[in-house]
Parts: C-alpha cells; sequence; structure tokens
C-alpha cells in the first residue's frame, strides 16, 4: 500500500476515534466565531473611516481630532487673524528685533520655531497647518457673509499693523541718526 | 440565523472529525490536532467575507491548518506524542498488521520537518499539485520540490521503496482527431 493510502488511512482512523468522542461545542464555537467577527468588523470599520478621514481632511486634521491637551489648544489671539499672527522681523544693522504679534498678545501655542518640551509630540506643524486651512475655510466664509462690523474690524487691524510697522522704523531711523552723532563726537 | 453560522454549524458536526484527522497528519498530536482544527474553524469564519457552502469553507480550514501547523511546530510550540513512538518499537500483543503499518507511518512522518510534513501531506492527501502546495504555503515552486523529494527519502527509509510515488500524476493524453464534438 502506498503512502497516500496509509495517510488517508490514518486520518481517517483518528477522525472516526475523535467522533466517538467528539465533543458537542457548535453552538460555543460559533459564539467565538461572532464575537471574533465583530472584532474584526470593529477593526476594519475603523481602518476605513480613518482611510477615509485621512483622504477627506488630511493628515494634520486627523492627528489635531486625534491629539489633546495644550498642544493643540488654539491662540486666542491667532485664531481670528492667522496672517496676523507672524509679523514680518525687522533686521536693522544687525540686530534682530523679535517679531511681535498682533496686538501685542502673548500666543499660547507654541510656534513652529520653538523646541517643545520632553515627552511631547511635536504636531505644532501640522496642527497650525490644520488650523490654518481651518481658517482659511471661515476667512473665505466670512467673505462671502462679512458683515460691517467685521470689516471695520479688519480695516482697524490693517491700521495697527501699518503703525506698528513705522513706529519700528522711526525707531530704527533714531538709532541710525543716535550712532550717527556718536561717530561724529568720536 | 445568518447563512454563514449554518454553514459552520454543518462543518463543525459533519466535516470535523475527518479536519481533526487531517491535522493529526500534520501534527502528530491529537490534542494538537483537535485545537488546531478549534482555531482554524473559528479564524475562518471569524474574519473576511462570509463562506457559504460547506466544501468552501472546509478548503479555507485545511490551508488555516496547514499554515498553523507549521507556523506552530517551527516555533516549537508542538510536542509531538510519537516521540516516544520512535524510541520504542510496537511490539504489543494483538497488534495486526494494519495497526502496526499506522505505527509505522506515524513514526516515519515524525522524521520529517515541519515544511516537509505539510508538503507531504497536501500532495499525498490533498492531491494538490506543485503549484498549489507552494500558493497554500507561500513557498517557491522550487522549494516545495526540495521538500518532497527529502520527504521521499526520509520516508523510503522507513517505509520501503515502494511506498513513496514522488512523481506527478500523469496526464492522460487527448488526441482531437478522435474526439466526439
Amino acid at each position: 500500500m502506498d503512502v497516500s493510502m496509509q495517510m488517508r488511512d490514518l486520518a481517517s482512523a483518528v477522525g472516526d476515534d475523535f467522533a466517538m468522542n467528539a465533543p458537542n461545542d457548535a453552538a460555543k464555537l460559533v459564539g467565538r466565531a461572532r464575537r471574533g467577527r465583530m472584532v474584526w468588523t470593529t477593526g476594519v470599520g475603523t481602518a476605513v473611516v480613518g482611510s477615509v478621514a485621512t483622504l477627506a481632511f488630511g493628515g494634520p486634521a486627523l492627528a489635531s481630532v486625534l491629539t489633546t491637551g495644550p498642544v493643540v489648544a488654539p491662540a486666542s489671539g491667532t485664531s481670528e487673524s492667522p496672517s496676523a499672527s507672524v509679523m514680518p522681523s525687522l533686521e536693522v544693522d544687525g540686530i534682530v528685533t523679535p517679531s511681535p504679534s498682533a496686538h501685542g498678545e502673548p500666543s499660547e501655542t507654541p510656534h513652529a520655531n520653538g523646541t517643545p518640551g520632553a515627552g511631547t509630540i511635536d504636531l505644532t506643524n501640522g496642527l497650525n497647518g490644520a488650523r490654518e486651512g481651518a481658517e482659511d475655510a471661515d476667512d473665505s466664509s466670512d467673505d462671502h457673509g462679512s458683515s460691517d462690523g467685521d470689516q471695520e474690524r479688519d480695516r482697524e487691524r490693517d491700521q495697527d499693523q501699518l503703525q506698528s510697522q513705522s513706529e519700528a522704523q522711526e525707531h530704527a531711523q533714531e538709532q541710525e541718526q543716535e550712532r550717527a552723532e556718536d561717530h561724529e563726537d568720536d | 440565523m445568518s447563512a454563514w453560522t449554518q454553514v459552520m454549524e454543518t462543518l463543525v458536526r459533519q466535516r470535523r472529525p475527518a479536519l481533526v484527522g487531517y491535522a493529526y497528519l500534520l501534527t502528530g498530536s491529537r490534542a494538537e490536532a483537535e485545537d488546531l482544527v478549534q482555531e482554524a474553524i473559528v479564524r475562518t469564519f471569524a474574519r473576511g467575507r462570509a463562506k457559504t457552502s460547506v466544501r468552501e469553507a472546509e478548503a479555507y480550514v485545511k490551508r488555516a491548518i496547514a499554515n498553523e501547523a507549521v507556523n506552530r511546530a517551527r516555533h516549537g510550540l508542538v510536542v509531538r506524542e510519537n516521540q516516544a513512538k520512535l524510541a520504542e518499537p510496537s511490539s504489543h500483543p494483538g497488534h495486526d498488521a494494519r495497526v502496526d503499518a499506522r505505527a509505522d507511518l506515524e513514526a516515519a512522518l515524525a522524521t520529517l520537518s515541519p515544511r516537509e510534513r505539510a508538503v507531504t501531506v497536501l500532495k499525498y492527501v490533498d492531491d494538490l499539485t506543485i503549484a498549489s502546495i507552494a500558493a497554500v504555503l507561500k513557498l517557491n515552486d522550487g522549494t516545495v520540490k526540495r521538500y518532497l523529494a527529502n520527504a521521499a527519502v526520509k520516508l523510503r527509509d522507513r517505509l520501503g521503496d515502494d511506498a513513496v510515488n514522488n512523481e506527478e500524476r500523469p496526464t492522460v493524453p487527448v488526441n482531437l482527431t478522435e474526439s466526439r464534438i
């Protein structure tokens, strides 16, 4: 007898022996499979929803959804005018002045050039991008239905910016004049 | 009751003994075979799309058994019960030739590595081709041939030269001129 027949005989003998004392646990196995199926379906569903969310809103937005704590809390000063929160730094005679935020309010969120503390995940770039994207959307919606009060606020903000820039320029000119006078005195 | 639960219950009630025998060929341990079949059935129905027929489900379960048996054996999770049988010859009184033949076969299978054993079972019990075995075990065709050749040598040592025919089944030539289409 070849090995093929021998192996089938052995398998059927073991199977018959098992059938003599086979446990009647079909319902139990079905229950286990049903629970596993629920877990599997939940896992696959979560993965699908995550993928769709990633495709729809982008990675930074998903990261902002998944992240909690002070890192993701939007700063009140930057929420209204993201473009005004970053001022161009003025460099006069090699003196670098720190870029002030709009209205002189301190920003609550660490900026991109700030180093995060130990144990924190630096998601600020992505979060800022996500926040800016969301705020851009808000701005665009404001453009369509902005009220007179909002326009006036924007005008005031622009005037404040221009005023702060002119003040900085005047300050630089004064510094230059003082240095020129000191040079002449020397 | 959903369709897949009916298929699963039918499979468990009707085909479980045969699956345990099949798993025993792969593991060499009755307890391990029962555990393997149970896990494979649950896993087959717990994930993926629902199986709509008992035959389809049994094919899935057999694949799962073969792969899991190889994985467990390779990670040292299977303790072969017939290791002791190799050491002591089966000379119990009252044993007929058939029982002796089974003991010889179990001893011969115990000499094979997990993958050699798996390809042997898939070839001689399931009648799978080299390509099908390679697909089931995720191996190359050449690797399957090598395992089969090594297994044949070991089985011949134990069971005799006539026991193992390692050649592919011959195909029947079809003469198109004599066909009655």
